[in-house]
């Protein structure tokens, strides 16, 4: 997941302007595309916080549908922004396309993440 | 186009004339409209929506938890029995301003007109007009879980002596005026002091902590210090990382908002003009650091 959190953060730095790499932004969306692949493998049956410490929620064993859901939309979304940062290096679109992704995050991290 | 304006000002004019006086309440064109973007801003939906249960927009039944017991946020549509249908706008201005109900019985400050009454008669007029085109929903309030004394509503006008200053925003003039507006909207309208801010014993603002952060906040959780403070608030966030998060609730460290943030950036700052985004990060680069680490996590 802190992998997930660096490809976000790259590809950001680029959309604020705070870095020039342009070329760097497909490298990125592709290996956010993979990573977001791997989250359910990440969350087997009892790495809950029966396992010790970590703000994984019950919630996501007693509703994994819910749960896997969320993440095949985290994988729908990054596909699709890897699609986009292949096409463009406009920041106005990368960022629209990111905010996409960003929204799809929050449909784990708000209902199966503690505060 | 010069052929038009004579004809443009005759036509208003005359609207002017037959237009019934009470008009400017229900206004479509560029008070609704106005009144649309503030809506957005001041995220009145999410306190009026049972967004848990899926009820209709702003028909009330949402459940703040406090210290003090569980509110309902009350139905606001125009309906006239069940909501606000029969409220005239002073009635609206001094609900917001004062923190008065038509009948005189005070609001208890879960509904924040602490921060509400520094919106310009001018705000509420537009805000006023967008929500009367609204669609009235007949949905009864949801009476608050709260136990006596809280429950009293009489000692609300000693708890305003002691901690409510009602009364408009006043422009600082020796600042610009980006940080203005971005001290309005943070201050007024976004009202973001009533999460970020800790309250005292009797659930006022601490504003010797403004935007401080708090352990227990209105969602039952921690909420971020958002004072330039370097160690224990956003001192190292930039200017872009501010309005960046502001835009689609993504952290500097890659990860996103959650929660009630995730709603305001979802329903409200996403929606804001890139310049009142600037505007909000320059006022909220200026407060006074205070160091105050808030816990996260379980």
């Amino acid at each position: 997941m802190k992998a997930i959190g660096g490809h976000m953060g790259a590809i950001a730095a680029y959309v604020k302007g705070e870095v020039d790499h342009a070329a760097h932004v497909p490298v990125h969306a592709d290996a956010l595309r993979e990573a977001s692949r791997t989250v359910l493998d990440l969350f087997p049956k009892g790495s809950g916080p029966e396992a010790g410490e970590t703000r994984a929620l019950p919630k996501i064993w007693e509703d994994w549908s819910g749960f896997e859901a969320a993440v095949r939309d985290v994988e729908a979304a990054t596909a699709k922004f890897a699609e986009v940062a292949a096409g463009t290096a406009d920041r106005k679109a990368l960022g629209a396309a990111l905010g996409a992704v960003g929204k799809s995050c929050g449909g784990c991290h708000t209902p199966y993440r503690s505060k | 186009m010069p052929g038009h304006r004579p004809a443009a000002a005759f036509l208003f004019a005359l609207a002017a004339l037959v237009w019934p006086a009470g008009a400017a309440e229900t206004g479509t064109g560029g008070a609704a409209a106005r009144g649309a973007y503030l809506f957005t801003a001041a995220g009145c939906a999410g306190c009026h929506t049972d967004i848990a249960g899926k009820g209709p927009p702003l028909a009330g039944g949402r459940a703040l938890k406090t210290p003090f017991g569980t509110f309902y946020g009350p139905n606001i549509t125009p309906d006239p029995d069940q909501g606000i249908g029969r409220w005239s706008f002073e009635d609206f201005r001094r609900a917001m301003r004062l923190g008065l109900a038509p009948d005189g019985s005070h609001y208890f400050p879960v509904f924040p007109y602490p921060s509400f009454t520094g919106m310009t008669d001018a705000d509420l007029a537009d805000l006023w007009a967008y929500m009367r085109g609204l669609a009235p929903v007949a949905r009864p309030n949801r009476p608050h879980d709260v136990a006596f004394p809280f429950s009293w509503r009489l000692p609300m006008a000693g708890w305003k002596w002691l901690f409510f200053e009602p009364g408009p925003f006043v422009a600082d003039p020796a600042r610009s005026p980006e940080w203005n507006r971005g001290a309005y909207l943070v201050q007024a309208v976004a009202h973001c002091g009533e999460c970020h801010t800790p309250r005292n014993r009797l659930g006022a603002l601490d504003r010797d902590r403004h935007l401080a952060g708090t352990a227990s906040g209105p969602g039952g959780g921690p909420v971020p210090n958002i004072t330039p403070d370097p160690d224990t608030g956003i001192g190292r966030w930039s200017a872009a990382d501010l309005t960046y998060m502001l835009a689609i609730g993504l952290l500097p460290d890659g990860d996103v908002v959650g929660d009630e943030m995730g709603e305001v950036v979802e329903n409200g700052t996403s929606k804001l003009t890139d310049a009142d985004r600037t505007a909000i990060a320059e006022y909220l680069r200026s407060v006074d650091p205070v160091r105050h680490e808030v816990p996260r996590g379980p």
